[in-house]
């Protein structure tokens, strides 16, 4: 609606009155006029005084006829008297004629009018005597009576002038009264007229404007009726009391009554199942109680709705109330949406039956390639033991091809557990500061030899300008170009191979870098470009037979930059080469997870001649720490001796003479600290130097150490330095000291890589998987157990051999948990989860791959 | 106002019929002639005319009715012969009534306009007789306060006074 302001609006409410009262009064004011009018058009009729100039020209007549009658008489004969008496008779009555109309008082007469007539009725008066007398008497007064009304007749003529003057003024002003009222009148009726045409015009515009209205109304009411009838949606109309007012053809449809059985019923015992009366009429008298347009908040509710044959089912409605005359209206839009209910149902079941199909699915894959690597394992380290022996050449050859697949097999196993690891969102990112630059030049070196065995020139353009430090992951960034790299020179044959670092963009935070591998090798088709990325695609046939390719590798890659914040992009032309980049953020400064500095010890070098002569006893209850340490001691050239628990350890010792006694403080049976003073009591080895092995040193303990008897204690992880710091201070040069104290990092890369450098990539895989076993199970069975006291403390002694320092010391606190707490599970997940992946950064992992 | 003066010529009747009346009885005036009429009548007592004495008059059936008159002050009582009755009693066959009155004024009366009972002849005015000083002796008097129609010029006009004598013509 149009809003108005309210002057106009209150003009256009009462305009009909305005005009109504207007008229009314127009009408009575022509009334009065016309009433008027005819009152002086009577008088005018009536015409009083209109015989004026007839009475008094009779007047003046009948006074000279009388005058004459008197001459003739008085020189005639005598009987001429009868004549002068009858013109006398008449001039009386003509007097008195004049003397009535003089007083009327409509004649306005004047005093002179009188004066003239009172002279008339004397001249009457005193000549009766003579009239009404004798012949003779009249015949002698004749002269007289003649000369006297002559001298009248002045006085006549002056009363007939000035009463015809009189008169025509009267009628004059009688005259221009009657003009006036008829101009009035007339102008009135012009008014009238002129109003009663505008409400003529007015009232036509209203009833054309009222037409027109009904038109569109009607209109209005047909599309609706067809809108309705044509709705699939049932439409209901009820009144106040739940009556059932109209009801459509679709309603007809869903619910199954007829139209005509349901008209005027109550709707709920028809249509809402029996528990939902009560709320049903507590909503209808709620809204007709506060009038609220809605039965409901949202105008959309899902209801139960009952069909005529009793079925329930569910349904989509809105509800609209509708003030009309009768009272409020609702109007019910009914949905019946149980079909759709039903297919979403079935189709959410669908999807979940097909996303656990999928994880069973995708868990088997990982737990078969996990499971297959442990034997794997056995295979190479078996092949491994096999070389060096006297073979033949043909064996050799053999031996080499059985080597090789495994090798393979191993890198295939690894490929798909990273890509369930990322999947699954278990990968973590590491934070270590690099220089772009060197990383190049390391990749660019390892893979010169094999990129020369094909003719290709492999350069690297150093980044401008140099980039010392950037913080970021860059084992898997090195993954992610040695990957592209390799099949750059797969690929490529006589060619060059370029790689390239550039700031693609900075900020106070962070560069983002591109790294660029370009060839000019065989190049990828535009449509097989976007595929190269997906999983399990290799292009070439060859490649596929000749290489260890899963079709993994970019698409790895391609997981490894998203999850870094970058991407993988690729330009090529067939027969061109190809060019591959990889765009990721390096933060400028260090990140969360921190970077250690190294703890390596600067120690003398001992040589293995002269260490051949030593002898070490290893008290470890730990399988694997008892084991790293054995390889740690025979790589110095020295002999190891190994014990699984104090008493052995005291057994041994006391018999044989060591050189250096490495002693565990927690074991079963007997403990370091007791072996400790057990030993130095008597036996072969009661002066030999004992290092204490423990996963966490406090001042107090080490004192307690010290007094039991031990040179020094070493801190768990042990690594290759400390044996060899060791043997050259306690053995070869006898010294007093410890070794540094305990590192701060999540995993010691020095000693993940000694012992790799020790055992070999395959063997440290093997036993970094026996770690995780144990430590899988062993955290498995503390959640459940009372005892993970003694269980943390052996997962804390091979967290410590892993170089796990940051777990092993998680695990060192877990051990101290008071009595009646619990464990921090939690924590101990995560830490184990990210030494995990720690592993992967640095190495172990990699080494594999490659 | 348009009186009109005609010639005072009458049409002279010339072939004078016996005054034998079938039923009225033909008097002659014994008194002084007030009233003389004319013209197309049947009955006739003084040649060719009808003339009237007082007496005459006074016993023919007469009305009264009480009005004022713009001539005289108040209301008076006038009573009379109805003007109809008088022409049926001389058995008059015309359209016209000349009226002429004493000095010789005369005014037309169209005989379509009379009634049964107005304009009468008068002959008294308050129950005595007109002098020719009062008007008299006879009247032309309408009921002049009883209608507004009365009160017309014409009418006025009509209301001839002093009346002698009555002329029928075609």
């Amino acid at each position: 609606m149009k809003i108005t302001d309210p002057l106009t609006s209150f003009l256009q409410q009462y305009r009909y009155l305005f005009l109504t009262v207007f008229v009314a009064t127009g009408l009575g004011f022509l009334g009065y006029l016309a009433l008027e009018t005819r009152a002086r058009i009577d008088l005018l009729q009536r015409a009083p005084n209109d015989n004026a100039r007839f009475i008094f020209s009779q007047l003046e007549i009948e006074s000279l006829q009388l005058t004459n009658a008197m001459k003739e008489a008085r020189s005639g004969a005598p009987e001429k008297l009868s004549n002068v008496r009858l013109r006398f008779d008449l001039f009386y009555s003509r007097v008195q004629i004049v003397a009535a109309r003089q007083k009327n008082p409509e004649m306005q007469s004047t005093g002179s009018q009188f004066e003239s007539v009172d002279a008339l009725q004397d001249y009457l008066s005193d000549t009766i005597p003579f009239i009404d007398g004798p012949d003779a008497a009249l015949w002698a007064a004749l002269p007289a009576l003649a000369n006297r009304l002559s001298d009248l007749y002045g006085e006549i003529r002056k009363l007939s002038l000035e009463t015809l003057t009189q008169s025509t003024q009267i009628a004059d002003d009688r005259r221009s009264e009657i003009r006036l009222l008829l101009l009035q009148t007339s102008s009135v009726s012009g008014v009238l007229v002129l109003a009663l045409g505008i409400i003529v015009v007015f009232l036509m515009r209203l009833s054309q404007k009222t037409s027109k209205l009904a038109q569109e109304a009607q209109r209005t009411r047909d599309r609706l009726r067809s809108t309705v009838a044509a709705s699939l949606d049932a439409v209901i109309v009820v009144d106040e009391d739940s009556r059932i007012l109209d009801y459509s053809g679709a309603a007809e449809t869903i619910f199954g009554y007829k139209k005509e059985a349901v008209l005027g019923e109550l709707l709920p015992p028809l249509m809402i199942p029996d528990r939902y009366h009560e709320s049903h009429y507590s909503a209808m008298r709620h809204v007709s109680l506060t009038g609220q347009k809605h039965i409901s908040e949202d105008r959309l509710i899902q209801v139960t709705s009952k069909r005529a044959t009793g079925e329930e089912f569910t349904s989509e409605a809105t509800i609209t109330s509708i003030p009309s005359v009768n009272g409020i209206l609702f109007v019910a839009f009914v949905r019946d949406i149980s079909v759709r209910l039903q297919a979403q149902s079935d189709l959410v079941a669908a999807r979940d039956r097909a996303v656990a199909a999928e994880k069973v699915k995708s868990d088997f894959i990982a737990v078969m390639s996990h499971e297959m690597r442990t034997p794997l394992n056995g295979m190479m380290a078996g092949l491994e033991l096999i070389e060096g022996d006297n073979l033949s050449e043909k064996q050799n050859r053999y031996l080499n091809v059985a080597r090789k697949t495994s090798h393979q097999l191993l890198g295939h196993v690894n490929d798909v557990l990273q890509i369930s690891e990322i999947e699954a969102g278990k990968m973590r990112l590491s934070s270590e500061s690099f220089a772009p630059s060197d990383l190049l030049d390391e990749i660019a070196v390892a893979n010169a030899a094999i990129a020369a065995s094909k003719n290709i020139h492999l350069s690297v353009k150093p980044i401008t300008p140099e980039l010392t430090t950037v913080y970021g992951d860059h084992r898997r960034l090195r993954q992610i170009i040695l990957n592209l790299l390799g099949n750059s020179i797969k690929f490529t044959e006589n060619g060059t191979v370029t790689l390239k670092c550039e700031i693609q963009d900075s900020d106070q935070e962070q560069h983002i870098l591109r790294f660029e591998v370009e060839d000019t090798g065989d190049g990828i088709a535009k449509d097989a470009q976007t595929m190269i990325f997906e999983d399990f695609i290799t292009l070439d046939s060859s490649y596929q037979r000749n290489t260890n390719g899963t079709g993994l590798g970019l698409s790895i890659s391609r997981r490894m930059a998203r999850a870094m914040g970058g991407d993988i992009f690729v330009e090529s032309t067939l027969g061109q080469g190809s060019r591959f980049w990889v765009e990721l953020p390096f933060p400028r400064t260090e990140g969360l997870v921190e970077a250690f500095e190294s703890s390596g010890v600067e120690t003398p070098s001992v040589t293995p001649s002269a260490a051949r002569e030593v002898k070490v006893l290893i008290v470890e209850d730990n399988e694997i720490n008892r084991m790293i340490a054995n390889e740690f001691v025979s790589s110095v050239g020295a002999t190891a001796v190994e014990a699984h628990n104090g008493e052995i350890g005291v057994q041994l010792a006391s018999e044989t003479h060591f050189d250096l006694i490495l002693m565990d403080i927690s074991m079963p049976v007997m403990n370091g600290r007791i072996a400790t003073r057990a030993i130095r009591e008597k036996g072969a080895s009661m002066h030999t130097p004992i290092l204490g092995l423990t996963a966490h040193a406090q001042s107090s303990d080490i004192v307690g150490f010290l007094e039991d008897g031990m040179q020094c204690v070493l801190v768990k992880p042990i690594n290759q330095d400390h044996i060899r710091t060791a043997i050259t201070k306690h053995v070869l040069l006898p010294e007093k000291g410890v070794p540094s104290g305990p590192s701060r990092r999540l995993v010691n890369e020095k000693t993940v890589l000694e012992l790799r450098g020790i055992l070999g990539p395959t063997s440290l895989e093997a036993m970094f998987n026996r770690f995780a076993t144990e430590m899988e199970t062993g955290l498995d069975t503390s959640r459940k157990s009372f005892e993970f006291r003694e269980e943390f403390h052996r997962l804390a002694g091979s967290a410590g051999a892993m170089g796990a320092v940051l777990l092993q010391r998680v695990l060192a606190d877990a051990e101290q948990t008071p009595q009646q707490s619990s464990p921090d599970m939690e924590l101990l997940q995560k830490t184990w989860g990210l030494t995990r992946k720690a592993y992967a950064d640095i190495g172990v992992s990699s080494s594999v791959i490659e | 106002m348009n009186f009109s003066f005609s010639a005072m010529a009458a049409t002279a009747a010339l072939i004078i019929f016996p005054t034998v009346g079938l039923t009225n009885e033909i008097h002659t005036p014994t008194g002084p002639v007030v009233l003389t009429i004319k013209g197309n009548i049947s009955k006739t007592n003084v040649g060719d005319a009808m003339e009237l004495d007082y007496s005459m008059l006074s016993s023919l059936p007469s009305v009264s009715f009480e009005t004022s008159t713009i001539w005289t002050e108040g209301v008076s009582e006038f009573t009379g012969i109805p003007l109809a009755a008088l022409l049926d009693y001389v058995d008059a066959d015309g359209h016209t009534i000349k009226a002429y009155a004493i000095n010789d004024y005369a005014v037309q009366l169209p005989i379509e306009g009379l009634t049964e009972s107005y304009p009468i002849v008068a002959f008294q005015k308050d129950n005595e007789e007109m002098t020719v000083r009062s008007k008299g002796p006879l009247w032309i008097v309408y009921p002049f306060d009883s209608s507004a129609d009365l009160q017309t010029e014409t009418v006025y006009a009509r209301s001839i006074w002093q009346l002698n004598k009555l002329e029928i013509l075609d």
